[in-house]
């Protein structure tokens, strides 16, 4: 009787709680608006704020604005104890010099030359001293049963990897999923959970794809960190390949032995009994960025929340192109930017209430290797278990209406689905295939870090086929920004540039966000993703929907 | 569910639109659609240090003025500034005088017995004229009054008492009532419309309402002003008390007897019999800032006519330090006006009211410097000055909390004082007059005044002085906390104890005062001074 009940309970409330998700959603899309758009990309890519990069005026000014704009429509504070600001400190490190001396003889390898390290603390003279352990690929991947340690301490000594890994080297397949075991950042997290003081990476050229000159050349750079817990490792880099077959040579073996070695499942690592001091003298600033970040609250599921993001900040002031010195970001992303409060003054100007909270979040320190996201994902008020999802606007579409809507990420979860759902809602068609040289920008920008820390999440993209364009519109455009403005001074407001693109993709997202808002159950990864590892509750706990 | 209460049902939906719509007015609209959070988050924006202060011609100043047209773009207000854009040019130009002045071949001290500034926009002006005394420098036909009367002034340098008659004879002018006649840029103006050459002030602390350090201190130093097309004005100064007796008396004049007597109707011009030689070298510079202006276009008949609601939004820029902060905030000054001039459009924006006439939202520039956004736009408007029905300007909102009463400058000066009064009644606030506000001739101090001057009514926004559950006498201690202790200085910063519900009770005010003028009949009437 109970269950005749619910069902004709159901039968009833389905259409009626569906005809007003309709209604809402038709509600906040109708508050989208082009000006709004307009005037926020205006703002926040003049050259008076200089480029938005990490800890600069420009910066300061555009999280007051973004702080004013969220205070204005009355959305909820989510940053730090009750303001719009999560502070981000970062810690800036520019290598002057490095090197590595070794052998009772002090033999020298010398910056540049042979050896490029980084210090991993805000160190201005950092110093790892130890043995050398060489330790293969430096990986322990048990879904392979692979494992270059065994059960060898490195704890205080200095570890010598290959570059890569195996399945690269054997000419073997690319792993679907997992982290990523070749990377450089994987090696030394690996090293530092096993307490290296350490972290020696030797280029063996073929396996990088990107020379030693170009890594030497981008060294003196200066390297924005978040500022983090130290861990054991005091020092790390890349040594050339002659200066790694000179060490593992005074260790008593060679490269080209170490390689065949490292290739097979029979590795073991080698101690070479042979000391080394590794030194790098930094610049080391510390400075302090944020998140700026506000809450639409949720009906029912108040601390569960859908995130909307977008990086506001950019490359600031650098070597002047056609005496223009100003990195304006206006594509990238300022656009997205504006994109995201434009989104959130039409949620607020609404009066639509999800049962879940919005979260919008405007990330800094983005170009600096997702920074900002990575600490929202740290330590924000909002645990990543309770995030349901993830849509980030990093370069919004600014060149016109299209008849069709893209994103990156959809065959990851079921948010492709519902993206799928939002775009028809708008009548625009989603292709089926995007080519994997786009699918790969997935991994540029924030979504990758609440990916990588388990939450679904898309990066709204442009719709390819534009009205009254030919068919390689598109395609001229893009080829057009990547060489001539991307991450160039002449990403700035241009006169062509229209609102229209952008309002279709804002509200395919509003629809979006609304519908996972809503969804009784949370996303969840396909079982084929390479994100796939976390466990998600089968269902929330929203009773009333 | 009966079919009967189907049909009543749709009935009620069909007649409640037209009907809900028509039960809402939309001044009522439009004050219910102010929000105390919209007000902070301009004021704070505008207000933060990273703004240096707004000065005009700096980064700070650039950056609100980029800021007020971003969100006026928002809004969807179109541009009214020059040639399609938000922004309307101000020609700034700063000129630091070294002058020498000499009479009868004697030099006076620099500072300690005058200071003068050239009119010209010259790097070097010279001029020697015959002196004389003109009184209080007036021609008033409506107070039967002229200081000119019989006298030649052309190429002579005339002398000229500061204030108005009415300091030493209640029954002249307005009384103890500054009139604009009394302010010294009525006196500059009339002399150069007399056809002189040079004019120099006689100071003294009561007439001018401040001390001369005041007058060494600001009229020495960095001139600032709008670049001027030449006229016959060379030179203009003050001269201490001192100086100007001594001289007089050289001349065989005593210039006690000579004031006490320009307050009379037998006052006549007298020549001084002894000539002046100044000269004044001055540095230039030019700049430009900007006004910004944003239109609400009507669709009625009357769109082509508009009132202007303004708030200048220029600050001090970054000074001389105080308790080692150097950032003049002016987040009461003007902050608060430019954030309620926003919240003003976006209270239109979010009702989506059109009155019959169009609005023009102005942020003025340069306010501090003397006006000089407004005057700019006076002279040089983006609209025909004749089509401008009314001002309504915001110069500080009153951000300590709700009161029971509101006020304005210039109530007494057009039919906006009524139209101000009934806005007010419909907040349920009383309408009082700020006495000291007209002893001190605040009337002619903020933009609205280079708009009144040219014959546009006129009103400037005061706060009340009665808080809701404060006593008596809270408010005047509150006006004088801030005077002696924030006005001018870093420390006028957003406070913790801002409360924007004073602010919020003020614009709706002025939006009901906006709203009732725009879709009137006819336009206010100025009335004679």
């Amino acid at each position: 009787m109970n269950g005749l009940w619910l069902a004709l309970a159901l039968a009833i409330a389905a259409p009626v709680l569906a005809a007003q998700d309709k209604a809402d959603a038709d509600r906040v899309t109708r508050a989208v608006r082009g000006e709004a758009i307009r005037a926020h990309l205006g703002f926040l890519a003049d050259d008076l704020l200089e480029g938005r990069a990490p800890g600069t005026r420009g910066d300061r000014i555009a999280i007051r604005y973004l702080v004013a704009q969220f205070r204005r429509l009355a959305l909820e504070p989510a940053g730090d104890s009750g303001t719009y600001i999560q502070r981000v400190p970062l810690v800036g490190l520019r290598v002057r010099t490095s090197s590595i001396e070794f052998g009772r003889e002090g033999d020298t390898l010398r910056h540049q030359r042979d050896v490029l390290l980084h210090a991993s603390r805000a160190e201005p003279t950092a110093l790892a001293a130890g043995e050398l352990v060489f330790v293969g690929f430096g990986i322990v991947a048990p879904e392979y049963g692979w494992d270059d340690y065994g059960d060898i301490d490195v704890t205080g000594k200095i570890v010598l990897t290959l570059a890569g890994s195996p399945e690269l080297l054997v000419g073997g397949r690319v792993r679907p999923a997992g982290p990523e075991y070749g990377s450089r950042s994987y090696k030394t997290a690996e090293a530092a959970r096993r307490g290296a003081a350490g972290v020696l990476v030797i280029h063996t050229g073929e396996t990088i794809g990107v020379p030693w000159d170009d890594l030497a050349a981008s060294w003196g750079r200066e390297d924005l960190r978040l500022e983090e817990p130290p861990n054991s490792v005091r020092v790390s880099g890349w040594v050339s390949h002659a200066a790694g077959d000179r060490l593992l040579r005074r260790g008593g073996s060679s490269l080209v032995e170490v390689m065949r070695l490292a290739a097979s499942r029979g590795f073991r690592p080698i101690a070479l009994r042979l000391r080394a001091r590794a030194v790098v003298r930094s610049d080391v600033r510390h400075i302090e960025t944020a998140n700026v970040l506000a809450r639409l609250p949720g009906r029912s599921q108040r601390d569960e929340a859908v995130v909307v993001g977008a990086h506001f900040d950019h490359l600031g002031i650098g070597p002047a192109v056609a005496g223009d010195s100003i990195y304006n970001g206006a594509q990238d992303n300022a656009s997205g930017t504006a994109a995201l409060l434009a989104m959130a003054e039409a949620f607020a100007r609404s009066g639509v209430r999800p049962e879940r909270s919005i979260v919008f979040a405007a990330f800094g320190a983005e170009e600096a290797g997702l920074l900002g996201s990575r600490a929202f994902l740290a330590r924000s008020t909002i645990p990543p278990d309770q995030i349901a999802g993830m849509l980030n606007f990093d370069a919004i579409n600014l060149a016109g209406r299209t008849r069709d809507a893209a994103a990156l990420g959809l065959r990851h979860s079921s948010l492709g689905a519902a993206f799928r759902r939002a775009a028809a809602a708008e009548r625009l068609r989603v292709p089926e295939e995007i080519s994997p040289v786009m699918e790969s920008f997935f991994a540029r920008s924030d979504q990758l870090a609440f990916a990588e820390a388990g939450v679904p999440a898309l990066f709204i993209w442009f719709g390819t086929d534009f009205a009254g364009r030919p068919p390689e519109y598109a395609r001229q455009r893009f080829d057009e920004y990547f060489a001539r403005r991307y991450h160039q001074p002449g990403d700035e407001i241009l006169p062509w540039h229209t609102m229209e693109g952008a309002v279709q993709q804002i509200r395919v997202a509003a629809r979006l966000a609304l519908d996972v808002a809503n969804a009784s159950e949370l996303p969840v990864w396909n079982a084929e993703s390479q994100f796939g590892g976390r466990e998600r509750p089968p269902h929330s706990h929203m009773e009333n929907r | 569910m009966s079919r009967h209460f189907v049909w009543t049902a749709v009935v009620l939906l069909v007649a409640a639109a037209p009907v809900a719509a028509q039960r809402t007015p939309d001044g009522t609209r439009l004050a219910r659609a102010v929000q105390p959070q919209v007000i902070r988050a301009h004021l704070e924006f505008l207000a933060d240090d990273a703004l240096e202060g707004r000065g005009p011609g700096t980064r700070g100043g650039e950056l609100a003025a980029k800021y007020i047209a971003a969100q006026y773009e928002r809004l969807g207000l179109e541009p009214a500034g020059d040639s399609g854009t938000y922004f309307h040019r101000i020609p700034v130009i700063t000129l630091t005088p070294s002058p020498t002045l000499a009479v009868a071949g004697n030099p006076l001290r620099y500072r300690s017995d005058y200071v003068l500034w050239s009119m010209r926009d010259d790097s070097l002006v010279t001029t020697t004229g015959e002196m004389v005394f003109v009184g209080y420098g007036i021609v008033a036909p409506e107070y039967d009054w002229n200081d000119y009367d019989g006298v030649d002034v052309r190429g002579k340098i005339v002398v000229a008492l500061v204030n108005d008659p009415g300091l030493r004879d209640s029954t002249l002018f307005r009384g103890p009532i500054l009139t604009y006649y009394g302010r010294w840029t009525y006196k500059i103006e009339e002399a150069e419309r007399q056809g002189a050459a040079g004019i120099l002030l006689v100071h003294t602390t009561e007439s001018a309402t401040y001390p001369w350090t005041t007058v060494a201190s600001s009229w020495t130093g960095p001139q600032v002003r709008i670049e001027r097309a030449p006229t016959s004005l060379m030179v203009a100064g003050w001269l201490t008390d001192t100086a100007a007796a001594d001289l007089f008396r050289r001349a065989g004049l005593d210039l006690t007897a000579l004031s006490r007597e320009a307050a009379t109707r037998a006052f006549q011009a007298r020549p001084l019999g002894t000539s002046v030689e100044a000269t004044v070298r001055s540095d230039i510079r030019r700049s430009t800032t900007h006004n910004v202006v944003g239109r609400l276009p009507s669709r009625g008949p009357n769109a082509a006519q508009a009132v202007v609601l303004g708030a200048h939004y220029d600050h001090l820029g970054i000074g001389t330090p105080v308790d080692g902060d150097s950032i003049y905030n002016g987040a009461m000054d003007n902050a608060s006006g430019t954030a309620a001039l926003l919240a003003a459009a976006e209270a239109f924006g979010l009702t989506g009211v059109r009155p019959a006439r169009s609005l023009l939202f102005i942020a003025f520039g340069a306010e501090e410097s003397g006006l000089l956004g407004s005057e700019a736009f006076v002279q040089r408007p983006t609209i025909p000055r004749k089509s401008i029905v009314a001002v309504l300007n915001m110069d500080v909102m009153n951000l300590s909390g709700k009161t029971e009463d509101i006020s304005a400058l210039g109530l007494d000066r057009s039919s906006l004082g009524e139209v101000f009064e009934r806005a007010a009644k419909a907040e349920q606030l009383r309408v009082t007059t700020n006495y000291d506000a007209l002893l001190k001739g605040s009337f002619f101090r903020s933009d609205h005044f280079p708009f009144a001057r040219a014959g546009v009514p006129a009103l400037s926004l005061e706060s009340g002085t009665t808080f809701v559950n404060r006593p008596a006498d809270w408010g005047a201690e509150q006006q004088a906390d801030y005077t002696a202790h924030r006005y001018h200085q870093p420390s006028d910063e957003v406070l913790p104890s801002f409360d924007y519900e004073g602010a919020v009770q003020e614009l709706r005010v002025i939006l009901r005062t906006a709203l009732a003028v725009a879709d009137a009949a006819r336009p206010p009437a100025h009335f004679p001074p």
